[in-house]
C-alpha cells in the first residue's frame, strides 16, 4: 500500500517533470527555429533579390552587347560603305537610296530599333528607315560627333527628345570609307525606343510581388537619375533626379556609391525597402532591385505566427496529454477528453467522473438499502468492487461496528429513512473491510429525494478519520490498558522523583510500605529507610541518573515499625528537556513470597477477562520463550491457531531483523537487570506476511529472583501505520484532484444554486469560495449565455438529466469573458427527479483563440497563394476526382462545373504533352510512389491559349501503403518560360550568325596578372575560324593563346590588350607568317577584359593587289617607254630638220650630211623601237600551244644560229648533257635562249677565255635553268633594271635594250620567273630561269 | 654677270640630243664651256673630279647642270640625289631636261631638290627658245650665292 502510494507520487513528479521538459523543449526548439529561420529567410530574400538583379544585369549586358555587335557588323561592311559614299555624294539618286534602305533594313532587326538614320558628315539626316514615333532626329553632342569622326562607335545613353517627348537611346556608327578604312563618310544612327523592350524588361518581376521593382539609374554629377519608368511614380523617366549628398540612405544612391550588395534604406517614396544594388558592366548604368521591407517580412511574420501557434498547440497538447495520463493514472475511470470532435460522453461517464473525483467514500443505495453505486474510495475502504457490491444490502458491504463495543451499529439507511434527514454517524465507528482491515471512519448520510420530497435512496459519504484521532485513541487505549495492568499487578510499582518522593504508587507498593491506600504518594522514601539505607538509595539513584536501571535490595521499616526486605528494580525515566526526572520502581517483598503468589493467582484471574479483549494480543510466555497462554486476538494477529502457537517459541515467529533487539532486552530481564521492556517489533505471520506490533513485556519473578513467567501485550499497529499513510494519501489525492484538476467542477442543487465548487473553478473565475456558494450558477454567465441557459439548456437538462458540451461564456470577477464547454449530469431521486447536478466545465478560451488564429493563418495561407498565383488541388487517386482552388481554376481557365476528373485534367493538357503527362502520372508518380513535380504545357480552357504550368504534388497513403490522395500546387510559369525561350532564341540566333559568318570570329578573355595583361584565353571560335586558321574549334576552345599558337607572346597581343582595356574597336591588316596568309583583323571589346576578333583572310586580295601593282608598274613602264624612248628620236628628227632649215636659210652647208644622217638614224631607230614594241605586245597575246621540248637540243640550235659571233669572240659554249624535257612554246623559248646567249657574248669585254655554260640545277622540287658567262658581270644595282624595257646599261652598246624585257615577258607568260646573279665587275653573270613542271601545268589546266 | 667663264655640264645619253643642246647654247652664247657626259656614272665622276675628270681646270665645277633622267648605268634621279646631298655642290642649279613628262619623274625630281624640270620640246623652235631662255635665266638673271 505504502509502496503504491510512493510510486504514485514519483509518477506525478515524473509527469510534471516531463511536462516542463517538453514545454521547454518546444519553446526552445521554436526559438532556435525562429533564429535560424530568420537568418535563412534574410539570406533567402537577399539571394532572391540578387538572382533577379543578376538576371537583369546579364540581360542588360547581353542586350548592350547585341547592340554593339550590330554596330560592329555595320562598321565592317564595305559594300554598304561604298554604296553609302556614292549615295551621300549624290543624294538625288533615289535608286541608291532605296538600295541603302533595303540594305539597312536587312542588317538590323527593325524590332530592336525604333528608327534608323543615315547621316552625312555634317550629321544631317539623309535616310530614315523603319520610322518610329517620329522621324525627327535630335541633336548629337559635340563629344559624340568627335568620337564618330575618329571612327568610334558611340552608344548614346538615355536622353529626352523634346520634339517627340519621348526617351530614346541611340547608337551612332561611323561609316568608314571602304578604300582606306580611315575616313568617316557618314554615320548610321540606330535609335532605340526603351519602351519597346528595355522598360518592360526592367520592370518585369519574376514572381508576383506587390512592391518588387527594378530601377535603372545613372550618375550625373552629384545626382542620380532614374532612367526607367517607375512603378510607384508617374514621373517621366529622367525627370526624377535625387542628390547624392542629401540622400545617402536611398538604395539608388547606395548603388552608385557601394556598387554592389544588399542594402536597406528608404526608396524614392520614402518607404523602407530591401534592395540589391549593382553595376551594369560596360555601361553607365546601375541597377537597384528592391522590395518593400513590409512585403519582405510579411511572409516571415506569417511563418512566425504559425510557429507561435504551433508551439502553443504543442505545449497545450503536451499538457493535455500529461493531464490525461495523470488522470488516467489517478482515477482509473476519469477521462476528460478535451477534443471537441470526440465529446460524445455518456451520462455514466460523467457521473463516474464526478464521483470518482471525490476523495471520500461514496455509496448510494436505493430505498431498500441495497447498494446502487460505490465510488473507488469506497471500494477501497470496503474492500468491495462496484460490481460485487451492487445490489447487496448496505451493511454487508459497509460493515461498521462500534469501536469500543464491537457491536454492530444501526444501519444508517434505516436511520436516514426514519429521520428523513441528514445524519452524522456515531463516533468511534470502525469500518471492517472485507479484506480484514479496519478503518476508523467518520461518516454522514443523506436521503435522495425526488421533487415530491419522497426519499428513494440514501447517499453515504464517509472518510477515513484523521491520523490524530487514531493516535489519540490508541494512546488512550494504551494508557488505560497499562493503568489497569499496573493497578492490578501484585508487584509494588511506584514512581519516585529525584528527591526520592513518591509521585505514584500502586496498591501493592502501599502494601509493601505498610501504608493505607493513597497514603504513599507524597511520602519520601527516606521516611521508610534508615539513614544508612537512604544513602544506598541516593547512591543508586545518582548512578541511575547516568546509567540504566538498577536492581538492589533494600530494608524498609513500615510506619508500624515492621521491617521488610524488598528487592527494588529501578528504571530511570528521562525526558528530552530535563534529563533524569525520576525512577520507576518495582518493589518486591521477598519476605512474603506466598503472598506474592497469591497476588499472582488473583491477577491471573483478572487478566483472564482481558484476554478476550479483541484488539490487543495478550500472552504469557515462559522463560524458555515458549507460549504459555495466548488470547484469540494474538492468534488472529499471528495467523496461527492456539494449538499451533503453543508448539512454537516466539523467537521463531519474530521477524529476523528484530530478534536481536528483543533477545537483548529479554536477557536483561532474565539476568534481573530489568523487569519490563517495550519495543516495536515485527512478527512473521503464518501466511508469510509481516505484522507490526508494539510489544510490552513485564516479568513475574520467583522468590529467588529468577523469572517465573512473562506477561506481554501486543498491539497490531500494521493497520495504524497503513491507515495513517492511506489517510494522508487519500486526503492529498482528494484535495489535489478536486483542486488541481484543470477543470472547473461545480455542483448545483435543483434550484440551480451552487453548493460546491472546485479550487480550479474559483481560480479560473477569480472568486473566493464564500462569494459563490449559495448563488445561482447562471449568475456567473454572460447575458447571452444566461439567456441561452435559461431558455434552452436548462429546460432540456431538466428533461434529459444531462447536457453535453454546452458552449457557455463565463464572466470572471474582473469582467473578462472566457469561453467554456460545460457538461453536467444530475442525480435523481427514486422518482426520477433531479436532486442535484454536477457540472464539469472546460475553459476553451485558449482553444477558441487557437481556432481563431488557425483561421487567420489559413487566411494568410490563402492570401499567400493568391499572391503567388499558386493553385492548389487535392485528388482522390482511386476515383481520379480532384478538387481545385479558385486560383487553380483560373490558371486552367475552368469553372466549378468543369469535369474535375483524370479525363478533365488530361483534356486541359496541351496535346503534345498529354501522353507524356499521363505516363508520368501513372508510371512515375503512382507507379513508383514518388512526388509529382513537372513542368508541362496546357491549353487554358477559357481562351485556348497555350500556357506553361509547374505542378507539384505529394501522395498520401493508406495503411497498406497504397496511394489514396494527392495534394499539391500548380503554378502558371508561362512568363518565366517565355523569358527563357526568348533568351534561348536570341542565343540561338546569335550562335547561328556566329557560326555562319564567313569571317573567322574568336571570343577571348584577357588574362591579367597584377593588373597587367599577360595572355588571353580563347573562349569560343566559329567554323570560319577553323577554316581560316586550320585550328580545330574543339581544340581551340579554352586554350591560352600562348598554348594554342605556341608562341611566347600571343600574336597581336598589344593590339588586343589595348582594345580589351579601352573598349575602342580597332582594325588592321596584317601578314601572319606562320600561316603565310594575310588577314584583316577587327577587334572589339564587348566587355572590359574580353574581346572578340573578327578576321578575314585577305591573302587572295593581297596577291591580286600585288599582281595588279606589278601590272600597273609594267604599264607605267610601257607608257614611259612610249613617252620617252619614242619621243627621243622624234626630237632628234625635228631638231635637226629645224637646224637644217636654219642652216639652209643662212646658206651654211657644212653640216647638211651629218645632220641628215642623224635624222635617218633616228627614223630607223624609231622604226626598230616600234617593231620591238609590237613584238613585245604580241608575246602576251600570241603564244603557240606548248609542246615538249628537249632543252639541250634547243640550246644547240641557238648555238648553231649564233655560231658566227661565237667563233668571232673565241667563246666556248658548253651545254650540260641530259637536260630534261620542258613544256613550252618552242619558238619563244628559243628567243629567250638566243637573247641570253647574245647578251653573254656581248658583254664578254676583255675576257681572255670567254665561256658560256648552259645547264640546270635543282633546288627543292624546282628546276632552275641557267646561262652562265665569265664576262664583265653586272653591278647588283642593275640586277632589276636590266629587265626593264629599252633599258641599257651602256648607252653605246648595240641593241634596243628590249632583249631582256622580252625574255622576262616570255618566261613569265609561261608561269616561270627569270633573274640574274652576278658578284660584280668581271665576275661573270648567271641568268637563271624556271619553267613549271609538266605536272604542274596539267594541274593548272584542270583547275 | 661677272667676267668668270661660265660652264655648263650636260648629262645626256642621246648624242643627237646632246648635239642639239650644244648647238643652241652656242648659238646664243650663253656659256663659255659646255661639258658633255653620256651616263650617270660619268656625270658623278665629273662632279667629284674622279678618274679622267680629275683635272679641275679642264673640267671645272659647272655653273649649271642640265640632266637627263633616263641614263645608262646610273639613273638621272640618282645622280641628282648624290649632287644635292653633297654640300660642296648642292647649290649648283640642276635643271632636269628630259623627254619624260611622267608625273612620278617630276615629283621625284623635285623631291630630290631639282631646281627646275623641263621637258624637251619636240618642236625645233621651241627647243631653241627653251635653251636660250634657260641659259640666260640661270646664268645671267639668276643671282647665285657665290
Amino acid at each position: 500500500m505504502k509502496n503504491i502510494l510512493r510510486k504514485q507520487k514519483t509518477f506525478n513528479l515524473l509527469l510534471a517533470g516531463t511536462f516542463i521538459a517538453l514545454s521547454a523543449g518546444f519553446i526552445l526548439s521554436g526559438y532556435f527555429y525562429y533564429v535560424n529561420y530568420r537568418k535563412e529567410y534574410n539570406s533567402n530574400i537577399a539571394h532572391q533579390l540578387s538572382v533577379i538583379s543578376d538576371l537583369k544585369v546579364n540581360e542588360l549586358v547581353r542586350w548592350r552587347k547585341e547592340r554593339m555587335w550590330d554596330a560592329v557588323f555595320f562598321l565592317r561592311n564595305t559594300e554598304f560603305s561604298v554604296l553609302a559614299k556614292k549615295y551621300l555624294a549624290d543624294t538625288k539618286d533615289t535608286h541608291d537610296g532605296n538600295r541603302l534602305k533595303i540594305m539597312i533594313g536587312k542588317m538590323f532587326n527593325p524590332e530592336e530599333y525604333d528608327a534608323i538614320f543615315l547621316l552625312d558628315t555634317k550629321f544631317e539626316q539623309k535616310i530614315v528607315v523603319c520610322e518610329g514615333a517620329d522621324r525627327t532626329f535630335s541633336y548629337i553632342s559635340q563629344r559624340s560627333m568627335d568620337s564618330i569622326k575618329a571612327g568610334v562607335v558611340v552608344f548614346e545613353d538615355f536622353y529626352y527628345n523634346a520634339q517627340s517627348k519621348k526617351i530614346y537611346l541611340k547608337i551612332l556608327i561611323p561609316i568608314m570609307d571602304a578604300s582606306d578604312n580611315k575616313t568617316v563618310i557618314g554615320t548610321i544612327a540606330l535609335r532605340i525606343d526603351p519602351e519597346k523592350y528595355l522598360y518592360p524588361f526592367i520592370q518585369r518581376w519574376p514572381s508576383a510581388s506587390k512592391s518588387g521593382e527594378t530601377l535603372l539609374i545613372r550618375r550625373e554629377g552629384d545626382d542620380v537619375v532614374y532612367l526607367n519608368q517607375l512603378r510607384f511614380n508617374n514621373e517621366i523617366p529622367l525627370n526624377l533626379r535625387i542628390g547624392i549628398k542629401e540622400n545617402n540612405n536611398l538604395p539608388a544612391v547606395k548603388a552608385v556609391i557601394v556598387k554592389d550588395g544588399i542594402v536597406e534604406g528608404k526608396d524614392y517614396r520614402g518607404v523602407d525597402v530591401m534592395a540589391e544594388v549593382g553595376v551594369v558592366p560596360d555601361s553607365p548604368w546601375f541597377i537597384v532591385t528592391k522590395m518593400d521591407i513590409s512585403e519582405v517580412y510579411s511572409s516571415f511574420n506569417e511563418r512566425i505566427w504559425i510557429l507561435v501557434v504551433t508551439i502553443l498547440l504543442l505545449v497545450m497538447s503536451a499538457s493535455a496529454f500529461i493531464g490525461f495520463v495523470a488522470k488516467q493514472n489517478k482515477v482509473k475511470n476519469l477521462q476528460v477528453k478535451l477534443d471537441s470532435e470526440k465529446t460524445l460522453r455518456s451520462t455514466e461517464e460523467y457521473l463516474s467522473i464526478t464521483l470518482n473525483s471525490i476523495g471520500d467514500g461514496v455509496i448510494s443505495t436505493d430505498a431498500e438499502g441495497r447498494v446502487a453505486h460505490i465510488n473507488p474510495v469506497a471500494e477501497k475502504l470496503c474492500g468491495w468492487s462496484l460490481t460485487e457490491a451492487k445490489g447487496k444490502p448496505l451493511l454487508e458491504v459497509f460493515n461498521i461496528v462500534n469501536a469500543e463495543t464491537r457491536q454492530i451499529v444501526v444501519n444508517p439507511v434505516t436511520r436516514v429513512l426514519e429521520t428523513d434527514g441528514i445524519i452524522g454517524m456515531a463516533n468511534h465507528t470502525v469500518l471492517l473491510s472485507k479484506d480484514g482491515n479496519e478503518y476508523q471512519i467518520a461518516d454522514s448520510a443523506a436521503p435522495i429525494k425526488d421533487d415530491a420530497g419522497k426519499t428513494h435512496g440514501v447517499v453515504l459519504v464517509f472518510s477515513d478519520i484523521t491520523e490524530k484521532y487514531v493516535m489519540e485513541e490508541v494512546l488512550r487505549e494504551s494508557e488505560e490498558r497499562f493503568r489497569t495492568i499496573i493497578e492490578s499487578t501484585g508487584e509494588g510499582i511506584g514512581f519516585v522523583n529525584p528527591q526520592e518522593q513518591f509521585d505514584f504508587a500502586n496498591g501493592a507498593a502501599e502494601e509493601i510500605f505498610g501504608v493505607e491506600s493513597g497514603q504513599l504518594v507524597g511520602k519520601n522514601l527516606h521516611q521508610f529507610v534508615s539513614d544508612e539505607q537512604f544513602n544506598l538509595v541516593q547512591r543508586e539513584s545518582s548512578a541511575r541518573a547516568q546509567g540504566d536501571k538498577s536492581v538492589y535490595e533494600l530494608e524498609i521499616i513500615q510506619p508500624g515499625g515492621e521491617k521488610r526486605n524488598i528487592i527494588v528494580t529501578a528504571v530511570p525515566k528521562r525526558d528530552i528537556e530535563n534529563g533524569f526526572v525520576g525512577t520507576y520502581g518495582v518493589f518486591r517483598d521477598i519476605t512474603e513470597r506466598k503472598v506474592a503468589e497469591e497476588h499472582l493467582k488473583k491477577s491471573k484471574e483478572k487478566y483472564q477477562g482481558y484476554f478476550e479483549i479483541g484488539s490487543i494480543g495478550i500472552c504469557v510466555t515462559s522463560p524458555e520463550k515458549g507460549w504459555v497462554e495466548v488470547n484469540d486476538r494474538l492468534c488472529q494477529m499471528l495467523g496461527y491457531t492456539k494449538e499451533e502457537l503453543m508448539a512454537l517459541t516466539w523467537v521463531e515467529l519474530t521477524h529476523p531483523d528484530d530478534i536481536d533487539s528483543d533477545l537483548e532486552l529479554f536477557n536483561q530481564v532474565v539476568s534481573g537487570k530489568r523487569d519490563a521492556y517495550e519495543l516495536d517489533k515485527r512478527f512473521v505471520r503464518k501466511d508469510g506476511t509481516t505484522v507490526h506490533t508494539t510489544l510490552s513485556v513485564t516479568c513475574q519473578r520467583n522468590p529467588d529472583g529468577s523469572v517465573h513467567q512473562f506477561l506481554a501485550s501486543l498491539l497490531d499497529i500494521t493497520e495504524r501505520k497503513r491507515t495513517e499513510e492511506a489517510l494522508r494519501e487519500s486526503e492529498k489525492k482528494y484535495r489535489s484532484f478536486y483542486n488541481n484538476t484543470p477543470v472547473m467542477l461545480h455542483s448545483i442543487n435543483s434550484q440551480g444554486v451552487l453548493n460546491s465548487v472546485s479550487e480550479y473553478w474559483l481560480t479560473t473565475l477569480g472568486y473566493e469560495r464564500d462569494e459563490v456558494i449559495g448563488k445561482k450558477s447562471s449568475e456567473f454567465l454572460t447575458e447571452a449565455s444566461r439567456r441561452y441557459a435559461n431558455e434552452t439548456v436548462l429546460p432540456e437538462f431538466m428533461k434529459r438529466g444531462f447536457c453535453n458540451n454546452i458552449e457557455y461564456q463565463f464572466v470572471k470577477k474582473n469582467g473578462q469573458i472566457i469561453d467554456t464547454l460545460l457538461t453536467a449530469v444530475s442525480e435523481y431521486d427514486e422518482k426520477g427527479n433531479i436532486v442535484r447536478s454536477i457540472a464539469v466545465t472546460i475553459d476553451i478560451t485558449l482553444r477558441k483563440q487557437m481556432e481563431k488564429s488557425l483561421k487567420e493563418s489559413e487566411k494568410f495561407l490563402k492570401e499567400t497563394q493568391t499572391i503567388a498565383e499558386l493553385g492548389t488541388y487535392s485528388m482522390d487517386i482511386t476515383t481520379g476526382v480532384w478538387r481545385s482552388s479558385q486560383i487553380l481554376d483560373s490558371i486552367f481557365g475552368i469553372d466549378a462545373e468543369y469535369d474535375k476528373s483524370i479525363n478533365g485534367w488530361s483534356s486541359i493538357i496541351h496535346p503534345e504533352w498529354q501522353k507524356i503527362m499521363l505516363e508520368y502520372f501513372y508510371q512515375e508518380v503512382i507507379g513508383k510512389k514518388t512526388k509529382f513535380d513537372k513542368e508541362y504545357k496546357i491549353i487554358r480552357k477559357s481562351d485556348q491559349s497555350a500556357r506553361w504550368v509547374h505542378g507539384v504534388g505529394e501522395l498520401k497513403f493508406d495503411e497498406q501503403q497504397q496511394p489514396v490522395m494527392m495534394v499539391g500546387t500548380i503554378k502558371d510559369i508561362t512568363e518565366r518560360k517565355h523569358l527563357a525561350e526568348a533568351l534561348q532564341e536570341s542565343e540561338q540566333k546569335f550562335r547561328t550568325l556566329f557560326e555562319n559568318m564567313t569571317e573567322g570570329v574568336a571570343l577571348h578573355e584577357m588574362i591579367y596578372d597584377g593588373g597587367k595583361a599577360i595572355d588571353y584565353r580563347i573562349i569560343d571560335v566559329n567554323a570560319a575560324y577553323e577554316k581560316h586558321t586550320g585550328l580545330s574549334q574543339a581544340n581551340a576552345r579554352g586554350l591560352l593563346a600562348s598554348e594554342l599558337y605556341k608562341t611566347l607572346t600571343p600574336p597581336y597581343f598589344n593590339e588586343y590588350a589595348s582594345v580589351a582595356d579601352t573598349g575602342i574597336p580597332y582594325a588592321f591588316e596584317t601578314y601572319y607568317p606562320p600561316l603565310d596568309r594575310h588577314f584583316h583583323i577587327g577587334i572589339i571589346s564587348p566587355a572590359k577584359g574580353s574581346f572578340a576578333t573578327i578576321f578575314e583572310d585577305i591573302t587572295d586580295r593581297k596577291r591580286k593587289e600585288k599582281e595588279l601593282q606589278e601590272k600597273n608598274a609594267e604599264l607605267e613602264r610601257f607608257t614611259y617607254t612610249v613617252s620617252h624612248d619614242l619621243k627621243s628620236p622624234l626630237i632628234t628628227i625635228k631638231g635637226f630638220s629645224g637646224g637644217l632649215l636654219k642652216d639652209l636659210a643662212r646658206g651654211r652647208h657644212d653640216r647638211f650630211d651629218s645632220d641628215l644622217k642623224r635624222i635617218a638614224d633616228a627614223a630607223n631607230k624609231m622604226h626598230g623601237l616600234l617593231e620591238d614594241l609590237l613584238e613585245l605586245s604580241r608575246i602576251g597575246r600570241i603564244i603557240n600551244p606548248p609542246s615538249e621540248i628537249a632543252l639541250d637540243i634547243l640550246a644547240q640550235e641557238v648555238i648553231t644560229l649564233l655560231s658566227g659571233p661565237i667563233s668571232n669572240g673565241n667563246t666556248t659554249v658548253a651545254i650540260q648533257a641530259g637536260l630534261p624535257l620542258v613544256h613550252a612554246d618552242r619558238h619563244r623559248l628559243f628567243e629567250v635562249l638566243q637573247n641570253l646567249i647574245e647578251n653573254a657574248l656581248k658583254f664578254m669585254e676583255d675576257q681572255p677565255e670567254p665561256r658560256i655554260d648552259i645547264g640546270m640545277r635543282e633546288k627543292g622540287d624546282e628546276r632552275i635553268f641557267f646561262v652562265r658567262d665569265n664576262g664583265k658581270g653586272i653591278d647588283s644595282r642593275y640586277h632589276e633594271t636590266i629587265f626593264g624595257l629599252f633599258n641599257k646599261l651602256d648607252a653605246s652598246s648595240k641593241g634596243s635594250g628590249i632583249g631582256l624585257a622580252l625574255a622576262r615577258r616570255i618566261i613569265e607568260v609561261h608561269g616561270g620567273r627569270i633573274w640574274v646573279e652576278s658578284e660584280g665587275y668581271k665576275k661573270g653573270s648567271t641568268f637563271n630561269f624556271t619553267l613549271p613542271s609538266i605536272q604542274h601545268l596539267r594541274k593548272e589546266k584542270l583547275s | 654677270m661677272n667676267g668668270d667663264p661660265l660652264t655648263i655640264l650636260l648629262v645626256e645619253d642621246n648624242p643627237d640630243h646632246a648635239e642639239l643642246v650644244k648647238r643652241n647654247l652656242e648659238e646664243f652664247q650663253v656659256a663659255n664651256q659646255i661639258s658633255h657626259v653620256e651616263d650617270g656614272e660619268a656625270a658623278l665622276d665629273y662632279m667629284k673630279g674622279r678618274g679622267r675628270y680629275s683635272n679641275r681646270s679642264k673640267y671645272p665645277l659647272p655653273d649649271l647642270i642640265l640632266l637627263d633622267l633616263r641614263l645608262p648605268r646610273i639613273d638621272g634621279l640618282e645622280v641628282l640625289r648624290e649632287i644635292k646631298s653633297d654640300t660642296t655642290m648642292h647649290m649648283i642649279p640642276v635643271v632636269i631636261l628630259t623627254t619624260s613628262d611622267g608625273e612620278r619623274d617630276v615629283a621625284m625630281a623635285y623631291e630630290y631638290h631639282a631646281n627646275s624640270y623641263v621637258t624637251k620640246p619636240v618642236d625645233f623652235d621651241n627647243f631653241a627658245m627653251l635653251l636660250k631662255d634657260l641659259g640666260f635665266y640661270w646664268l645671267a638673271w639668276n643671282k647665285r650665292p657665290w
